[in-house]
C-alpha cells in the first residue's frame, strides 16, 4: 500500500513538473508569437499598406481622367491613346504589389524561390481560372490581336472593346450591352477584328434586287449612295460587287464595300447607304 | 475671392478626377460687352472687294508666271488649268488680275448654285455671246467647235456644280465632257475652293481633268503686315493689352517704357494676326477690323480679339459645317438634299449655327438665302474636321 501510494506520489510529482514546464514552455510561446506579431502588423506597416492602396487607387483614377480627356481632345488617335491605357495600368498594380511585398515581408531571394515554389503549386490548384485569365489577358497585351476600341466579333458578340482587364475583357455590342468575356476563353478562341487599331473599317452593304435589273443603272445609283454618305471615310475606295442567287427565288445580290469614317458608325452608314439606295432604286423604278 | 476660386477649381478638379458627378449645375450669364461702334469712315477701309489690276496685286508673282505658262501651254497642248484656293486667300482677284495675259478673256462667277443643264447651257451661251439656242450640251458643243472663233472662259467655283446626292454629279460630269470637247477652242481656267477640290478628287478624280493644276500659296507675314497698315493709313495706331497675355508679358509690360510698351504689344498683335490669318488675305484684314477696338478722331485703339474655342459642337452640327465646306455655300432647301434631312431637323441646325456665328447667310441675286462659313472661324472649322471626322483634308 506503502508502495504504491510512494508511486502515486512519484506520479503526480512529476505530472506537476511537467505541467509547469508545458505552462512555461505555453507563455515563452505565445510571448513570442506576440513578439513576431507586433513585429509583422506594426502601426507604420499598417499606414503604408493603406498609403499604396489609396496612392493606386488615385493613380487609376487619374489614370482614367487623363486618358478620357486625351480621347476627348486628339479623337483622330483614340485608338493608339488606349492601346497604352492597359499596359500602363498593369505596370501601376504591378509596381503597387511589389512595393507592398518588399515593405511587409522584404523577403531574401531564397525566400522568394522557396515561396514561388510552393505557392506556384498551391495557386496552381487554387487559382487555376484567375491564373490562366491573367496570363490570357497578358497575353491579348503583349499579342494584341485587338485593341481597346477595336471592334471584334468572339463567341457571337460582335461589338466594341471597350476595356482590356487583367481578367476579363468587356465588350459593348451594337444593342449597347456590355459583355464581360474571360480573358482565358478568348485565347483560346477564334476572333475577328474588324478594324484593327484603325479609326475607320470596312463596311459591307448588302441590297437584294430582282435578277433582270440593268446593273450599269444599280452600280452608278449604289456608287452614289455611298460617296454621298456622310459617313463615307472619303479617303477609301468603295468597291460595288455583283452576285446572282437562285436559292428560293432569282435574286441579284448587291454588295457595296466602302469605309466608315469612324468604326462607331458603322451601322448609321449601313442604314444611311441602304436607305438612299432604296430611295433611288423606287425613283427609277427597279422594284416594279 | 482668388482663394475661393482656386478652392472651388480646386474642387471641380476632384470631381472631374473621380469621375463625379457636380450635382449644382451652375449657370453662368455672361454680361454681354458693350460694341464701341467705330465710323462708317473707317470701316470702308475694311472692305473686301476682288483686284481687277495686275499693278494692284501683290505677292502673286510666282503664280501670275504659272498662269502665263499655262496659257502658253494651252496654245500647244489644249490642257485646261485649274487654281485651288481657299475661300478669302485671292483667287478671284488672281484670275481677274490676270486678264493682262488673255485680254478677251470672259469671266463667268457662278456665285448661286447651276443645278440644271438648262441653266448651264444659258449661262455658257451668255457669258460666250452665242445668240442661239440649245437644248443640250452636246449641240453647244458642236456649235463652238465648228466656229472660227477660239475663248479664253475662266470658270469660277467649278463646286457650284454639283450637288451630294445620287445623280447630283451628272452635271458636273458632262460639264467635263463638255470641256474636254471644247478645249482646242476655249482655254478653260477652272476655280475650285479646297475643301470641294478634296472631296471631288476622292470620289470623283477630280483633278485628273487637268493637267495644269495652280495651288495658291500664303501671302508672306510682312505683306500681310504692310497691307493693314496700308489700309490703317491716316490714322495712329495704339495697341492696347490684349484680354489674355502671359504672366511674363505682364511683368515685361510694367517694366518698359510707353514706347517699348506699343512696340511690345504691336508685335503681339500682329504674331496673333498671322497665326489666325495664316496667309490669308481676307482673314487678315478680318481680324484686324474686328480688333479694332475704339476710333477716337484720327486715332485707332486695336486690342487682338480673342478666337473662340468651340468645343462643343455636335456630330450633327460638323456634317453640315462639311457639306457647306464641300459646296461653298447652300440653301436649306439644298441642305436638306445633302444630308438626308427633313426641313425642319436643317432649319433647327442652321439657326444653331448661325447663333454661334459660325456660318453666315448671303442672298443671291434671285433672292435665295444661302448659308456661308464664316471667314473667322475656316481654319478652326477645317481642324475640327480633319479631328473629328478623320479628314485626311491637308
Amino acid at each position: 500500500m506503502k508502495r504504491s501510494l510512494s508511486v502515486l506520489f512519484f506520479l503526480s510529482a512529476i505530472s506537476n513538473f511537467a505541467q509547469e514546464e508545458t505552462v512555461s514552455d505555453v507563455k515563452n510561446n505565445v510571448e513570442n508569437t506576440i513578439s513576431t506579431a507586433t513585429d509583422v502588423i506594426s502601426f507604420t506597416k499598417i499606414l503604408t499598406i493603406v498609403v499604396v492602396i489609396v496612392l493606386t487607387w488615385g493613380l487609376m483614377k487619374l489614370l482614367d481622367w487623363f486618358f478620357k480627356n486625351l480621347v476627348k481632345n486628339f479623337n483622330r488617335h483614340r485608338l493608339k491613346i488606349l492601346r497604352l491605357q492597359p499596359v500602363i495600368k498593369i505596370l501601376v498594380w504591378t509596381l503597387a504589389v511589389y512595393t507592398l511585398i518588399v515593405t511587409l515581408f522584404n523577403p531574401s531571394a531564397e525566400a522568394v524561390y522557396a515561396l514561388m515554389g510552393s505557392s506556384a503549386l498551391a495557386l496552381g490548384f487554387a487559382l487555376q481560372d484567375i491564373v490562366k485569365n491573367i496570363f490570357g489577358g497578358l497575353l491579348i497585351i503583349l499579342d494584341r490581336p485587338f485593341q481597346i476600341g477595336d471592334r471584334i466579333n468572339i463567341k457571337g458578340n460582335y461589338g466594341e472593346v471597350v476595356n482590356i482587364g487583367l481578367r476579363n475583357t468587356i465588350v459593348n455590342t451594337l444593342d449597347d450591352n456590355t459583355v464581360t468575356i474571360p480573358n482565358s476563353a478568348i485565347i483560346s478562341d477564334s476572333i475577328s477584328n474588324a478594324n484593327s487599331g484603325a479609326l475607320d473599317c470596312m463596311v459591307v452593304v448588302n441590297l437584294w434586287l430582282p435578277i433582270n435589273v440593268d446593273v450599269t443603272e444599280i452600280r452608278k445609283i449604289v456608287q452614289e449612295a455611298a460617296i454621298t454618305s456622310r459617313y463615307l471615310n472619303i479617303d477609301k475606295p468603295v468597291t460595288i460587287l455583283f452576285f446572282d442567287h437562285f436559292d428560293d427565288h432569282a435574286a441579284t445580290k448587291v454588295v457595296v464595300k466602302a469605309y466608315v469614317l469612324d468604326a462607331r458608325y458603322e451601322k448609321l452608314f449601313e442604314g444611311d447607304v441602304t436607305e438612299a439606295s432604296k430611295k433611288a432604286f423606287i425613283e427609277a423604278g427597279i422594284y416594279n | 475671392m482668388a482663394v475661393l476660386d482656386k478652392l472651388q477649381n480646386s474642387i471641380s478638379f476632384l470631381y472631374k478626377l473621380f469621375d463625379i458627378e457636380e450635382k449644382n449645375e451652375i449657370s453662368i450669364i455672361e454680361e454681354a460687352e458693350d460694341k464701341i461702334q467705330l465710323p462708317d469712315e473707317y470701316l470702308e477701309r475694311f472692305t473686301l472687294y476682288a483686284i481687277q489690276n495686275k499693278d494692284f496685286l501683290k505677292n502673286r508673282d510666282e503664280e501670275l508666271r504659272s498662269l502665263e505658262l499655262a496659257f502658253d501651254n494651252w496654245k500647244i497642248v489644249n490642257s485646261p488649268l485649274l487654281v485651288v484656293n481657299d475661300p478669302g486667300e485671292g483667287g478671284t482677284s488672281l484670275l481677274h488680275a490676270s486678264t493682262y495675259i488673255y485680254p478677251t478673256a470672259k469671266i463667268l462667277e457662278t456665285n448661286q448654285a447651276i443645278d440644271s443643264y438648262k441653266k448651264l447651257i444659258s449661262i455658257l451661251s451668255h457669258v460666250l455671246r452665242i445668240d442661239e439656242e440649245f437644248k443640250t450640251l452636246k449641240e453647244l458643243e458642236k456649235y463652238i467647235n465648228n466656229s472660227e472663233e477660239s475663248h479664253v472662259l475662266i470658270l469660277e467655283n467649278i463646286e457650284r456644280l454639283f450637288i451630294r446626292r445620287i445623280r447630283g454629279f451628272d452635271l458636273l460630269e458632262d460639264f467635263l465632257l463638255f470641256l474636254h470637247a471644247t478645249k482646242s477652242k476655249i482655254y478653260w481656267i477652272i476655280s475650285i475652293n479646297k475643301y470641294s477640290f478634296y472631296y471631288l478628287n476622292r470620289v470623283k478624280y477630280f483633278s485628273s481633268h487637268f493637267p495644269s493644276i495652280i495651288h495658291l500659296k500664303p501671302i508672306s507675314n510682312k505683306q500681310l503686315k504692310e497691307e493693314i497698315l496700308n489700309r490703317n493709313n491716316g490714322y495712329d495706331l495704339v495697341f492696347l493689352k490684349p484680354n489674355k497675355i502671359t504672366n511674363k508679358v505682364e511683368k515685361q509690360l510694367k517694366k518698359v517704357s510707353k514706347e517699348e510698351r506699343q512696340s511690345i504689344l504691336e508685335k503681339i498683335f500682329f504674331k496673333r494676326l498671322y497665326q489666325f490669318s495664316k496667309g490669308n488675305i481676307t482673314k487678315a484684314i478680318l481680324y484686324a477690323r474686328n480688333s479694332a477696338y475704339n476710333v477716337k478722331g484720327k486715332t485707332v485703339f486695336v486690342k487682338p480679339i480673342e478666337i473662340m474655342v468651340l468645343d462643343d459642337l455636335s456630330l450633327n452640327d460638323l456634317f453640315i459645317l462639311e457639306a457647306i465646306f464641300q459646296h461653298r455655300s447652300l440653301s436649306i432647301k439644298e441642305l436638306n438634299i445633302v444630308l438626308r434631312n427633313s426641313d425642319r431637323q436643317s432649319r433647327l441646325s442652321i439657326e444653331k449655327l448661325l447663333e454661334k456665328q459660325l456660318i453666315r447667310p448671303t442672298t443671291t441675286i434671285k433672292g435665295k438665302v444661302e448659308y456661308r462659313i464664316n471667314l473667322m472661324f475656316l481654319d478652326i472649322l477645317k481642324d475640327l474636321l480633319k479631328e473629328r471626322l478623320n479628314r485626311n483634308f491637308r
